[in-house]
């Protein structure tokens, strides 16, 4: 077995300029304690750095994509990751998750960080 | 086929059985300025040299020619599967690409179908010892290289070192994220770590699962610097076998070091005994996510594919309530222990006491807590 697979190095997205407006609905401390409780970070990491499972599951720093497309992507889900019904996932509770992802920084310059440049 | 091919991909796993191995692949390699996709079952590729496109996989799509030497499982190197209800796989090469395997696993070939996994169809099986086999590959490949073709190839690997940079840079900017978070990232644990070994002479004897940061930061280049992993994905494995080879590399008087998952710690922690009884110089990184992970999220994905949620996923996956201090077990083993260490601002100071310890000679131990991956 390979220590890595594959490291998938994309954010989630789809459209740089499709910044969701449905991210100013939801509530970024709710969707904080959603995204801990539905086990997201087990994948993905507590501050969503991304994370494996038996691939990669990808950083997801900067959704670029409507809160609409990111409910409709966790009702199917893809690859590894499994589907979140609306048995398990409300509506409301994703786009909280939502709000929480896009309040999070994204990545910062590297050359900031001596300990990444050695 | 190697010489004509357009764009070859070399894929190796367990290849370098001998200090030889490396600079053979990394001659052949040069020689063909083509890409290498390292499974790092062994000390196969420098990490950082300029055709190391072990984080580019996406090249195998492109590859016209394909030789995967001493691969332990060919089939999973070249199909992503989804492990879902419905299984389903899609090839990630390309249908015209030619397909050669050089290896030793053709045989000895058993009716164990866990040995073998999937079968992969290949174009041409050679079976043979790759890395004996290298220097006369390399022979015969420089002998069919022309003037015609050494423009061609150097412009290829222009192209590969340029991605390699890309995909180095990528790497250090994916570790920023969550830089100063707690539970620490695993990336911020591997930069820690390297920042305290990286002016030693040292050897990352074990790993987690699915632990690349060392492998897309570190610089590995010397056969002894990584030993490559069980093969099996047994749990339990790592703690004995890093300890293992601590005692082989004790009389070379290398820095061994190791990553071990907290779950994989609970099946054999008397092997700390051993350490301190027998004075093996060993760093014991310990990835604490408290849990046994890979299955918590196994369950996790279970859970919710039948649509029930999450809240049971935590029985008998996860090590918590109470939480286990490990720095405690360490000592009351006889061996030095740091620990549990939660802000990361802390964990250099720890790796540093850490490192100086075993440099005496002893045994140590440093407790990280992490987040799950």
């Amino acid at each position: 077995m390979a220590v890595f697979v594959a490291v998938v190095t994309a954010t989630v997205g789809f459209n740089a300029t499709a910044q969701a407006e449905g991210a100013a609905s939801g509530d970024a401390a709710k969707g904080k304690r959603v995204y801990l409780a539905d086990g997201c970070h087990l994948c993905h990491g507590r501050v969503r750095q991304g994370g494996a499972m038996n691939y990669s599951a990808p950083a997801i720093t900067k959704l670029e994509m409507p809160v609409e497309s990111f409910v409709a992507f966790l009702r199917v889900a893809p690859n590894d990751m499994p589907a979140y019904t609306a048995n398990v996932l409300s509506d409301a509770d994703a786009a909280d998750i939502y709000a929480f992802l896009q309040s999070l920084p994204g990545r910062k310059p590297a050359k900031d960080f001596p300990l990444l440049n050695q | 086929m190697l010489v004509n091919a357009e764009t070859p991909v070399i894929i190796c796993d367990r290849l370098a059985r001998t200090p030889a191995g490396m600079a053979r692949l990394v001659e052949l390699a040069e020689t063909l300025q083509c890409a290498v996709i390292d499974n790092a079952g062994r000390m196969n590729f420098p990490s950082r040299h300029p055709l190391n496109q072990s984080f580019r996989r996406g090249i195998i799509r492109q590859a016209d020619v394909i030789v995967a030497m001493e691969v332990n499982e060919l089939w999973g190197s070249l199909n992503p599967f989804s492990d879902r209800i419905v299984r389903s796989s899609r090839p990630s090469y390309k249908s015209s690409a030619r397909i050669v395997t050089l290896g030793s696993r053709d045989l000895y070939m058993k009716s164990n179908y866990q040995d073998f996994g999937r079968y992969q169809e290949v174009d041409l099986a050679i079976g043979g010892d790759a890395e004996a086999s290298l220097p006369t590959l390399i022979e015969q490949v420089k002998r069919l290289i022309d003037d015609s073709k050494k423009a061609a190839f150097e412009a290829r690997g222009k192209k590969l070192a340029a991605a390699k940079l890309a995909a180095v840079e990528q790497a250090k900017s994916d570790a920023t994220n969550g830089w100063d978070a707690s539970p620490i990232t695993t990336a911020r644990m591997c930069a820690e770590v390297y920042g305290q070994i990286k002016d030693e002479d040292w050897s990352l004897v074990g790993t987690t699962i699915r632990l690349a940061w060392p492998h897309r930061l570190w610089n590995f280049d010397k056969p002894y610097q990584w030993n490559g992993v069980s093969g099996g994905a047994g749990v339990g494995y790592n703690l004995p076998a890093s300890l293992g080879a601590a005692l082989a590399n004790k009389k070379h008087g290398r820095l061994t070091l190791a990553f071990g998952g907290d779950g994989d710690f609970m099946f054999a922690p008397g092997t700390l005994w051993t350490a301190a009884h027998h004075r093996i110089p060993m760093l014991y990184i310990l990835q604490n996510n408290r849990a046994y992970h890979q299955e918590y999220m196994y369950l996790q994905a279970m859970a919710a594919r039948h649509g029930r949620g999450i809240a049971n996923t935590d029985i008998g996956t996860t090590i918590k309530d109470p939480n286990v201090d490990y720095a405690t077990v360490a000592r009351g083993f006889g061996v030095y222990g740091e620990g549990p260490i939660v802000d990361p601002k802390d964990l250099g100071p720890a790796l540093k006491r850490a490192v100086a310890m075993v440099k005496t000679g002893q045994p140590a131990l440093v407790d990280v807590v992490t987040d799950p991956r």
